[in-house]
């Protein structure tokens, strides 16, 4: 079954009818298409964490209609049977280590498949299955999530959500707070796991350069409402544009832009160092001698 | 110029069972007015370094020298005074209700008399650009707000050193400007010394001199110039790749000749733009 | 769910009874829960409802605020309230069934339960919404100084309470993501019976208690290195300012108390 997920004119208020109603989303439309990566951008506040938990039904619209797979939520919908719409759309919170909580690291990760009654042993085999996914061998297995190191939980409770088997994985800045090489090895694991297992991916970032990288679908998020989305090429058109909104554009392609105002002429707007490098050897002589007094 | 921090064979363990020293006979001084960034990977011992500067931790061997005082039970109160730090979580290490509250919190602890403390707080908050969100509680400001609010609350204690731990590590990009910038202008205006721990490439480029730790031990210690020219070694060292060094490595496998040394992105530009010229 | 919680939370404004010391107000509302011990009648009882009234209205916070404060507390009232009626025995009998019996001081004495739960409600409702937490800290920590005589540690409690109130929000949210994030793995909240409601309890309190001791231990550091070394030679940012007015609502309270001894029977 193919699980796109899409909204139709969503709105969301916290607390509504009380002193202390707050409005997060307007009238958001959007579609997560089936095997596509996804990165949703915004501040902080901008809705994106309640955007997040309309995702997987954690919480209803209250406004509008959210369509996951073929099951179409409403604000009067039931919230009991919501529960199998979580199986598909797993979701890493931000600093998921934060949910460990069992004795063992296998026990923790059958905690999600246990819940949707899957028996004790099978749970134990897609533990073992998933910490593998995520680069830790069989010996993390017996040993107590809380004696690991932060990237290691971290992996611990990925391992978690992904022995739900979901086929859409939303990752809320699943990177925050890890150290450079850490990140690099993690966006990897999501690459793998988006190429060879069929995942579609929903990346929430502050981080433009791992957009350009990975991602093929952009959504702007500001204020509560999707202001641009298309893919990256698409997003990144307009420099001016984001850096007026302070949200940050990929490092090659402000690099890019330097260049340009030095004469350089770009058919493609480059979003990666590689395809600026791409570009560039396009018009440099590629016999070029290192130490050429020109180093400047 | 005039040593400021002096750390002799520094050595020290968590738990004295421990096979692993977290620091290993560590030595070097940084001199008054610098900006020093420490790096290494996670688990490197990098901010275990700090704490034995302020105390916090007490090394096993060796001796810690900030100003003219030796770090010891007596002068550690001193030391503490005169180094700043700011840690990574930005909310605890909030000990306040409100913003002023958390100000007042270490000149409190000094005793400092109500009048001068009010005084202090202000002009704290003015030099951090905090002064109109003096009454707020914490819950809501943002992660760069609250750093800046724990920046605030040193400065008020007028130090020599301060020390961001992986102070913006946790914050987004906007709030990761909003903590540098400040860090900055506090560092010109009030003669600051500044440690800064972090895989930040942007952080570490403010740095004067970079020391890299690993398993303990101090293995380089140099200008950016020269750690950034490690170029895709960088990461395995628990710093971001720089710019420059990342399309010099995807040029070279294109068969272009890039020169070794470190390039700022404008002298790369500029060496782009030369070398197209001469084809 | 917290939300729903009145009780202790602040409502900001600028009206007469906002502007009080903290001190006073806890001190009176202390007094006031003293003082409806001495009404004994239904004048006295209508006298002190219209005070609280008046009270709330120069507060200028919605009535409803007050009554849903009353909502969370109406099952402990309601089996108070039975009590008295069932098992106080006097005046004209309308029933009577073994040990059981409705009677007219029953009901009587039943109203006025009712009455002084409302009016206590009602009154410490008034405190908290118009109160900001810390201020109510300070006031506890001035109120409390006295027991120093006693080596009453007043510094370090003052300072527990302050900090616990600063984490309350942070440690709401916490709260919620964990929840969030337990529910993404599939656990149900408030489904099922009390056996697997607690046992679904058990992945939100311990990811929280590791949190909190996990912030504990950080803020424990963060505060050392600002120098925190204990109550000793300390000053304090924070003053409360006793106002004329503030002198003004105390004599109000000894008036309302001749007052109330004058309708009691």
């Amino acid at each position: 079954m193919a699980m796109d997920i899409q909204f139709e004119k969503v709105s969301y208020t916290y607390q509504p009818k009380t002193p202390f109603q707050q409005k997060a989303l307007y009238d958001i439309d959007l579609k997560i298409k089936d095997g596509s990566y996804t990165a949703i951008v915004g501040h902080t506040g901008s809705g994106k964490s309640t955007l997040l938990q309309h995702l997987n039904a954690l919480v209803k619209p209250t406004e509008g209609m959210v369509r996951i797979g073929d099951r179409k939520i409403f604000p009067e919908t039931n919230n009991k049977n919501l529960k199998t719409i979580r199986k598909e759309v797993g979701i890493v919170f931000q600093f998921p280590e934060a949910q460990l909580f069992e004795e063992t690291v296998a026990k923790d990760i059958a905690f999600g498949p246990k819940n949707f009654g899957v028996s004790e042993e099978e749970a134990f085999q897609l533990a073992k299955e998933k910490l593998a996914l995520v680069g830790l061998d069989d010996s993390y297995l017996e040993r107590s999530p809380f004696e690991l190191s932060g990237g290691q939980m971290r992996r611990v409770a990925i391992a978690g959500v992904l022995a739900l088997e979901p086929s859409v994985l939303v990752l809320d800045e699943p990177t925050a707070g890890l150290d450079p090489s850490g990140r690099k090895e993690m966006m990897a694991m999501f690459q793998r796991l988006h190429k060879e297992k069929k995942l579609t991916i929903v990346l929430v970032t502050h981080l433009m350069d791992d957009v350009a990288d990975y991602a093929d679908y952009v959504l702007v998020l500001e204020k509560g409402h999707v202001v641009k989305q298309g893919t990256p090429d698409v997003v990144f058109q307009d420099i001016d544009w984001l850096k007026e909104k302070q949200l940050g554009v990929p490092t090659a392609a402000a690099f890019a832009r330097k260049l340009s105002a030095k004469g350089f002429y770009f058919e493609k707007q480059p979003l990666t160092p590689e395809a600026l490098a791409d570009e560039i050897v396009k018009v440099l002589p590629r016999a070029k001698k290192a130490g050429d007094k020109d180093d400047e | 110029m005039t040593i400021i921090i002096d750390l002799e064979h520094i050595s020290y363990k968590y738990q004295s069972i421990d096979e692993q020293s977290a620091l290993k006979d560590i030595s070097f001084s940084i001199e008054k007015g610098d900006w020093v960034a420490i790096i290494g990977h996670n688990g490197s011992g990098k901010s275990t370094l700090a704490k034995t500067i302020n105390g916090l931790l007490l090394p096993e061997n060796g001796k810690v020298k900030v100003g003219e005082y030796l770090l010891d039970e007596k002068n550690v109160w001193t030391i503490r005074q005169m180094v700043g730090m700011v840690f990574q979580n930005p909310d605890n290490q909030f000990v306040g209700s409100t913003v002023e509250d958390d100000v007042a919190f270490g000149l409190e602890n000094q005793g400092i008399p109500r009048e001068e403390m009010v005084e202090r707080v202000h002009s704290a908050l003015e030099k951090v650009k905090m002064s109109e969100f003096a009454k707020r509680e914490p819950a809501r400001l943002s992660g760069g707000q609250k750093q800046r609010v724990a920046i605030a609350g040193i400065v008020a204690l007028r130090p020599d050193i301060i020390i961001l731990d992986e102070a913006t590590s946790m914050l987004d990009p906007q709030g990761r400007k909003e903590v540098l910038a400040t860090i900055q202008e506090l560092k010109k205006k009030e003669n600051l010394t500044v440690i800064s721990i972090t895989h930040d490439i942007d952080e570490a480029a403010n740095a004067n001199r970079i020391l890299v730790m690993k398993e303990g031990e101090l293995i380089h210690d140099g200008t950016p110039q020269t750690i950034f020219s490690y170029g895709q070694e960088l990461t395995a060292l628990g710093l971001d790749v720089p710019f420059p060094e990342k399309l010099k490595s995807a040029l070279k496998k294109r068969g272009v000749e890039v020169p070794k040394e470190y390039m700022t992105e404008e002298g790369m530009v500029e060496w782009l733009w030369t070398s197209s010229l001469k084809k | 769910m917290m939300n729903k919680l009145i009780f202790g939370r602040f409502i900001p404004g600028g009206s007469f009874i906002h502007k009080m010391d903290p001190r006073c107000k806890l001190l009176v509302s202390f007094y006031f829960i003293g003082i409806i011990f001495l009404a004994n009648n239904w004048q006295s009882y209508l006298f002190m409802f219209l005070f609280t009234i008046a009270c709330i209205a120069l507060s200028k916070v919605n009535l409803d605020f007050f009554i849903k404060g009353v909502r969370p507390l109406l099952w402990l009232i309601l089996f108070t309230v039975a009590l008295q009626i069932l098992f106080t025995r006097g005046g004209n009998v309308f029933f009577e069934w073994g040990i059981i019996s409705i009677t007219q001081y029953g009901v009587v004495n039943g109203a006025f339960i009712f009455c002084r739960f409302v009016l206590i409600i009602f009154m410490s409702t008034l405190l908290t919404l118009t109160t900001p937490p810390l201020d109510l800290s300070d006031a506890i920590e001035y109120l409390l100084r006295p027991l120093k005589v006693f080596h009453f540690p007043v510094h370090e409690v003052s300072l527990m309470l302050s900090i616990a109130l600063r984490f309350v929000p942070t440690l709401m949210d916490e709260t919620e993501r964990i929840m969030n994030a337990q529910r993404a793995r599939g656990v149900d909240f408030g489904e099922g019976n009390l056996i697997q409601k607690m046992k679904a309890v058990v992945p939100i309190l311990i990811p929280l208690f590791v949190s909190s001791f996990n912030r504990a231990e950080e803020l424990a550091t963060a505060m050392e290195a600002r120098g925190y070394q204990g109550g000793e030679g300390r000053t304090k940012y924070r003053v409360l300012y006793w106002h004329k007015s503030d002198t003004g609502a105390i004599l109000v309270f000894v008036v309302v108390t001749f007052a109330l001894i004058l309708l009691r029977t």
